[in-house]
């Protein structure tokens, strides 16, 4: 079938069963656009106010529901808006495929208008990129595309097709089967796999104090129902990384929270007695080691991830174990004995409920964010899915609400994107619509990206925003109160705008708590409200709140501040 | 439990400060496959002394010699294999 390039990308598109593009036209992109507007029945593009949140969107799109997400932007500065989007899901290992527009191959490398090398400058930041130079390349590079998008560890990979490749006419055939690159998956291949797994099912069976810490990796893999067994098996603690929030149900008895700079003193605290460190879908983040010298040093350490890079980056561990983690746990259940550490769960446990943080308010600003997202969990029964933006915002989502499943709590963890939130949650509403998606952000990323709140009045999608309003950027300010000398440069933004009436203006509808009565009658106002048409509330909290507990960056995590004059 | 073979990768530098290496790639022989090569060493603070690219038999592959200096070469080979064009690495210690 001869068919214009455009035709073919989204004839593709479609193939890899990608029905819904988050874009922004522009010049180099018009001949895709065309054809958009032929198969908008089959394709829904969702028109963001700018490229980078587009990317966010396609981003949480892929992280709500576990498929790829795609953005389509034009060339030069529509490229280069998708670079901090297209880094985010990388960092995150969240699979994505960026499609940008390019000017005619014959003004590549001219310095032309619009033009800008973004396969070069996407290179650090993608698993892979191409540039298309040929109509008749660009099914197999857009297979190829998804297929790298999703194989493995996932990631981010750029598609640069030059205009006149858009229009110009080749064969298309569609695909019996999708690509699989017999390289990458060679390269995958684990000959030491039998003997990893044997060796580290004797270290399972040895050890007398074991200690779960899971990261985004089980959820990447699906990994929720074998990490459940897994943990009954051999009857240990759990805790999670950031991006592993949800991965395991917080409401289990097991769980004794987040580990890392903000996480609880219990986690950290059972680190340091277990004698078997579990890592399962992690790599070990600074944020979450704290100084590596003293990590976990008194166990062993079992490393499970499918990154052969991984082991041994950041953390060398004792036993690694490279492959898949859904396959490599439903293994272990099968051939491990149920154990019973109930002395050990105890002490975790006793740890969990002894430093639970309790956060107060002032007389002028007497809500605190513990109490607003305390009451949003109760309000809907931890089955909302909650984005954030970075900052405090980020940590007190992560830290007070309860996530129940995998693919609930969606946050820019290895870049730390602020602006990240408000496109997240759109992406995550338009793929996961029967869900109550609520961004929780703080007025400094409000700021970043308020002009996506025309993205959620145009379209209609029923996402609560959901802004913290200290009127400083609080996690920069929290660094300057303790590392420099409460010196706080640049951070006190007092910007006394009226979000109602900005709300207002773009015709959502908006909501404000101020006084701890208004906590829940607002939350539950917003939610029903939220059944058909976007939400903000601005919730004003006191300036000088702290993420508590904290370790130092590079300090043992074991010995975390936590209270802070 | 004592001898764990924990070591942060500052420790590691410290073990090879500047060492020399050579690395012989298989990758498939693709326009930007030098480049992305490339960008691993020189985002790891490695500066390559010679490098040398040429096709292999049917030209679909690309036998790529690096020889460099530098703190954390030892440790890039899986970072190199993880490039999707890669094949294969070997390093060689001088």
């Amino acid at each position: 079938m001869r068919m214009t390039g455009a035709d073919i990308l989204l004839e593709c598109l479609l193939e890899q069963g990608a029905d819904t593009v988050f874009g922004y036209p522009g010049g180099a992109v018009l001949n895709i656009y065309d054809s958009l507007y032929k198969y908008k029945d089959k394709i829904r593009h969702i028109i963001t106010s700018h490229e980078q949140h587009a990317g966010h969107a396609a981003d949480g799109y892929a992280r709500a529901t576990g498929k790829t997400g795609v953005v389509l932007a034009t060339s030069g500065p529509g490229a280069t808006n998708l670079v901090t989007a297209i880094a985010t899901a990388q960092m995150d290992s969240i699979p994505l495929v960026a499609v940008t527009g390019n000017v005619n191959l014959d003004l590549l490398g001219l310095d032309s208008f619009q033009e800008v090398d973004i396969t070069g400058i996407t290179m650090p930041v993608t698993k892979h990129n191409f540039l298309v130079r040929d109509a008749g390349d660009l099914a197999g590079t857009v297979r190829e595309a998804f297929f790298i998008a999703g194989d493995g560890r996932k990631g981010a990979v750029l598609i640069d097709i030059p205009k006149d490749v858009t229009a110009a006419f080749a064969d298309y055939e569609p695909a019996e089967n999708g690509y699989r690159a017999a390289n990458a998956l060679k390269k995958r291949e684990n000959p030491d796999l039998e003997r990893q797994i044997k060796e580290a099912a004797e270290l399972l069976r040895v050890c007398e104090r074991p200690y779960i810490y899971t990261g985004g990796g089980v959820i990447s893999a699906g990994a929720e129902k074998e990490l459940a067994l897994f943990a009954r098996i051999i009857d240990a603690p759990v805790s999670s990384s950031l991006m592993g929030q949800g991965c395991f149900d917080q409401t289990d008895s097991r769980y004794i929270g987040m580990l890392g700079m903000h996480g609880t003193k219990a986690a950290a605290e059972t680190v340091r007695h277990c004698d078997l460190f579990v890592a399962l879908g992690t790599r070990f983040s600074d944020r979450v080691t704290g100084d590596k010298t003293v990590f976990a040093k008194g166990a062993k350490i079992l490393h499970i991830d499918i990154d052969e890079a991984e082991h041994g980056k950041n953390v060398t561990p004792h036993i690694e174990v490279r492959g898949d983690l859904k396959e490599i746990l439903a293994r272990f259940n099968k051939m491990l004995p149920r154990r019973h550490n109930g002395d050990w769960n105890k002490k975790a446990k006793r740890l969990h409920s002894v430093h639970s943080a309790k956060q107060k308010g002032t007389v002028e600003f007497p809500v605190t964010p513990q109490a607003v997202i305390t009451e949003l969990d109760r309000l809907t029964d931890g089955e909302a899915i909650i984005t954030t933006e970075v900052g405090q915002n980020q940590m007190w989502a992560a830290m007070y609400y309860r996530y129940k499943t995998p693919r609930s709590f969606i946050s820019s963890g290895g870049l730390g994107t602020m602006g990240f939130g408000l496109g997240a949650a759109i992406g995550a509403k338009i793929g996961k619509p029967e869900k109550v998606v609520v961004n929780i952000a703080g007025d400094g990323s409000f700021g970043m990206n308020m002009n996506e709140l025309i993205t959620l009045a145009e379209h209609n999608i029923p996402v609560i925003e959901l802004v913290l309003n200290n009127s400083v950027l609080g996690m920069v300010r929290q660094w300057q109160r303790l590392f420099y000398g409460k010196r706080f440069s640049e951070t006190t933004l007092d910007r006394s705008f009226d979000y109602m009436k900005l709300a207002d203006a773009f015709g959502i509808a908006a909501f404000k708590i101020k006084r701890e009565d208004d906590v829940e009658p607002v939350l539950a106002k917003a939610l029903e409200t939220a059944k058909n048409r976007p939400v903000l509330i601005e919730c004003e909290i006191d300036r000088d709140l702290n993420v508590l507990p904290m370790v130092p960056a590079g300090k043992p995590i074991t010995d975390p501040i936590m209270e802070i004059d | 439990m004592v001898n764990r073979g924990f070591q942060s990768r500052a420790a590691n530098h410290a073990a090879c400060d500047m060492e020399k290496q050579t690395f012989v790639l298989r990758t498939e022989n693709r326009v930007d496959a030098l480049r992305r090569v490339a960008g691993i060493f020189s985002r790891n603070g490695c500066n390559i002394e010679t490098v040398n690219a040429r096709p292999e038999g049917n030209a679909s592959v690309m036998e790529i010699t690096v020889f460099l200096s530098g703190e954390k070469a030892r440790e890039l080979k899986k970072a190199l294999n993880r490039l999707y064009d890669v094949i294969s690495v070997d390093v060689k210690a001088k």
